[in-house]
């Protein structure tokens, strides 16, 4: 079976440099969660979120479960919840759908972005 | 083996396919990191002698780049190199103080003259030590290559130690040590490209901004250029007779200002009257708190993240140093 990865058949790291900003731009505009990022530099939260979108593209990531953990335990604090983490994997939908990303692929990302649900908030 | 220097003590790679990232972390070298593989960015770092793969400049920002930084993680030395932390400076030589007036009543300007020359671009900053042990970082409000001297704006600060001897003890005459230049916060345009340009800050910010400004007007900029400058009231605008003047003779340059006193607020003051910004380049400079939202807003306003260039002023207190952040006392 020859098999591209995910991450190179959407385009490496030129697609998560192409995302970032539509993904990123797309959260800071959901009043619904952008007061998560509230006072944050977004030089640094742009790392984060490269990283993260590497990982759900099946890229290069050096993310754990406990990592994944603890970077959101503060947010636990704000009130992260299921409803939030839903909206973020819409808008994660959303952008790649804005990239001409087929559904299958899509529903390939979601399912990865998913697996993290647990961590993030908290329950594993 | 190839050789990767870093802060005095040399590496070698164990297999030729190592990257640098990788040699440095087997060598115990702790230095953050996270995808290691060229996306996130966490891992950037300056090179100052050696080739970087172009792989590991992809992504990065137009002055990163020009400012010699790339991704570890992704570059296979192919050749001896030295690499350093971005916030490391490269250069270091004592100057002479020749010129302090005071800019307003609590902005000192110093011109110092280098003994060696250094490759100054205006926005960088530089670290200034009028004594050993004390140090702090400005930025560079002129176009040293031109004038032959460094123009630094200085606020005072009660408690702060090197803006104190510059207000209080700087004596033309006196010999300091400055270290640098650091930074990716400056105009950059090779290609001669026409775009707008939007200049937004506050305080001694306008320090770096006007040095950026000065920079675009010499090198010709093709495109409109808009600057704002924020403060408390008008004794704060240092330099605005300057700008006013640049705007009446340059009818692509637009200066205005906005204060508190009246009721003004520079971030709303900003939006009133923005349309398309998807190709201005924005560069924002002042305390973290002003540089953060206001980098936030552009980006929302549809300036492309590689297109925002900052550099917040951090004081004593602030615990988290910001990437692109030096601190003024």
């Amino acid at each position: 079976m020859s098999q591209v990865s995910l991450f190179e058949k959407l385009g490496g790291q030129n697609a998560v440099n192409q995302a970032v900003d539509i993904f990123y731009r797309k959260v800071l505009s959901d009043k619904e969660v952008s007061h998560f990022f509230d006072g944050i530099d977004m030089d640094k939260q742009r790392a984060k979120q490269k990283s993260f979108l590497s990982m759900v593209f099946g890229g290069p990531n050096n993310y754990t479960g406990r990592t994944m953990k603890e970077s959101h335990a503060h947010l636990l604090k704000k009130g992260l919840n299921d409803k939030h983490v839903d909206i973020i994997i819409n808008h994660l939908g959303s952008t790649l759908k804005e990239l001409g990303v087929d559904q299958e692929d899509i529903k390939k990302v979601a399912y990865i972005a998913e697996s993290v649900r647990n961590d993030v908030l908290g329950r594993s | 083996m190839v050789k990767v220097t870093f802060q005095g003590t040399s590496y070698e790679a164990r297999d030729p396919s190592q990257t640098v990232l990788e040699i440095l972390l087997e060598n115990k070298v702790p230095h953050p990191f996270s995808c290691r593989g060229g996306v996130c960015q966490t891992c950037l770092m300056g090179c100052s002698s050696g080739s970087v793969s172009p792989e590991s400049q992809e992504g990065l920002k137009q002055t990163d780049i020009a400012a010699g930084y790339f991704l570890p993680c992704v570059c296979v030395p192919t050749e001896d190199m030295s690499v350093s932390l971005v916030e490391s400076p490269l250069h270091k030589t004592k100057a002479r103080l020749i010129h302090k007036r005071l800019l307003n009543s609590f902005v000192v300007r110093l011109d110092l003259e280098p003994s060696h020359e250094i490759p100054c671009i205006p926005g960088q900053y530089l670290n200034l030590s009028p004594k050993s042990g004390l140090s702090r970082c400005y930025s560079i409000a002129n176009i040293p290559e031109e004038d032959g001297y460094i123009e630094l704006n200085i606020k005072f600060h009660n408690q702060g130690m090197v803006s104190s001897w510059a207000h209080q003890e700087a004596q033309v005459g006196d010999e300091v040590t400055i270290t640098g230049p650091l930074g990716s916060c400056f105009y950059h345009n090779p290609e001669k490209k026409k775009f707008p340009i939007l200049l937004l800050g506050a305080g001694t910010g306008i320090a770096p901004l006007r040095g950026i400004l000065l920079d675009a007007l010499r090198q010709e900029h093709q495109g409109s250029i808009y600057l704002m400058q924020g403060g408390l009231n008008h004794s704060h605008l240092y330099y605005e007779g300057e700008f006013l003047n640049l705007a009446a003779s340059h009818s692509f340059f637009h200066y205005s200002s906005s204060l508190k006193e009246d009721g003004g607020d520079l971030k709303e003051d900003f939006l009133k009257g923005l349309t398309d910004l998807s190709q201005t380049r924005v560069y924002i400079c002042g305390s973290p708190q002003l540089v953060v939202s206001l980098k936030k807003m552009v980006f929302l306003k549809g300036v492309p993240f590689n297109h925002i260039f900052s550099d917040a002023f951090l004081t004593h207190k602030s615990s988290e140093p910001l990437k692109d952040s030096h601190k003024p006392d």
